[in-house]
């Protein structure tokens, strides 16, 4: 579990030129900038981020990027994560199938969770599932 | 911004202190980041960008984690449970001089290694890298 400020966030790429493409992708930037509380929706990717590198178990490692990662929303505007880079490669010698994850606000909370869903062992076995949550302070409403 | 046996400690410590917004006296070299002066993954990436700025020694969490772990392959370096094991306490001491091997075998797991990391370490990494950059210049 991981706990981040939406201000502190907002504040820090606001402040930092140059920081936050260093964190988000083109992509990720465009959807948050295109909404009104840009700094909550900064706060969730970020929370996703460290969610996923928790459900990882390496936190930030050697050779990975914080843009390894990216948040992106399908067509019913649910978040999904695409990899790349080495978290892509470590996800994958840990035999990732894909990465679930959700992000809310409640609370004055914006909460990631990931959940790193691991390809099928034996036929009688189910997937394993490891489960991390990261937690951002942000405001009272689901993103889908 | 050459090396020129500069020293990096006044850089690394106001980088410290604004992104924290602590007092500059907090910022004592044996401090550790995310442990003694309570940092969180954010800030310590506003730290490293403001080592940049004022220093152009560019360092990544990544890097942190790179030295911490010494290129050792994450199963040779803890067990099953992620405690680090022998091997990589071994290499923790070579890059954190600082630390008590006796006192954290059987305790520290990967994910926890980032917390013995010091204001001096991080000072002596942005040393380290600006000699290189230096030499390679």
């Amino acid at each position: 579990m991981d706990l981040a400020e939406v201000a502190r966030v907002e504040e820090l790429m606001t402040a930092q030129p140059g920081l936050r493409e260093r964190v988000f992708t083109p992509r990720e930037l465009a959807y948050c900038y295109r909404h009104r509380r840009a700094g909550e929706h900064l706060a969730g990717r970020w929370a996703a981020k460290e969610a996923v590198l928790k459900s990882l178990g390496t936190g930030m490692g050697p050779r990975m990027e914080w843009t390894d990662i990216e948040v992106v929303n399908d067509r019913n505007g649910r978040p999904r994560v695409r990899l790349s880079g080495e978290v892509e490669a470590v996800a994958r010698s840990l035999g990732m199938h894909h990465i679930e994850i959700s992000l809310s606000h409640s609370g004055g909370l914006a909460v990631a969770h990931a959940v790193l869903v691991c390809l099928p062992g034996p036929p009688d076995t189910a997937p394993a599932r490891t489960t991390h949550t990261a937690e951002a302070e942000g405001d009272d409403r689901h993103e889908a | 911004m050459p090396y020129e046996g500069k020293d990096f400690s006044a850089i690394v410590q106001e980088a410290v202190a604004d992104a924290l917004g602590i007092d500059l006296e907090e910022v004592v070299p044996e401090a550790t980041l995310l442990g003694d002066l309570d940092a969180e993954s954010i800030d310590l990436l506003d730290v490293l960008f403001r080592i940049e700025r004022a220093s152009d020694v560019k360092i990544k969490v990544a890097d942190i984690a790179e030295l911490l772990q010494g290129g050792i392959p994450d199963e040779e370096f803890a067990d099953e449970n992620d405690i680090i094991n022998e091997v990589g306490l071994a290499q923790l001491k070579r890059s954190l001089p600082q630390i008590d091997v006796q006192e954290l075998i059987g305790k520290i797991t990967a994910d926890e290694v980032l917390t013995l990391f010091t204001v001096q370490n991080l000072t002596d990494l942005v040393t380290e890298r600006a000699a290189l950059a230096t030499a390679a210049a």
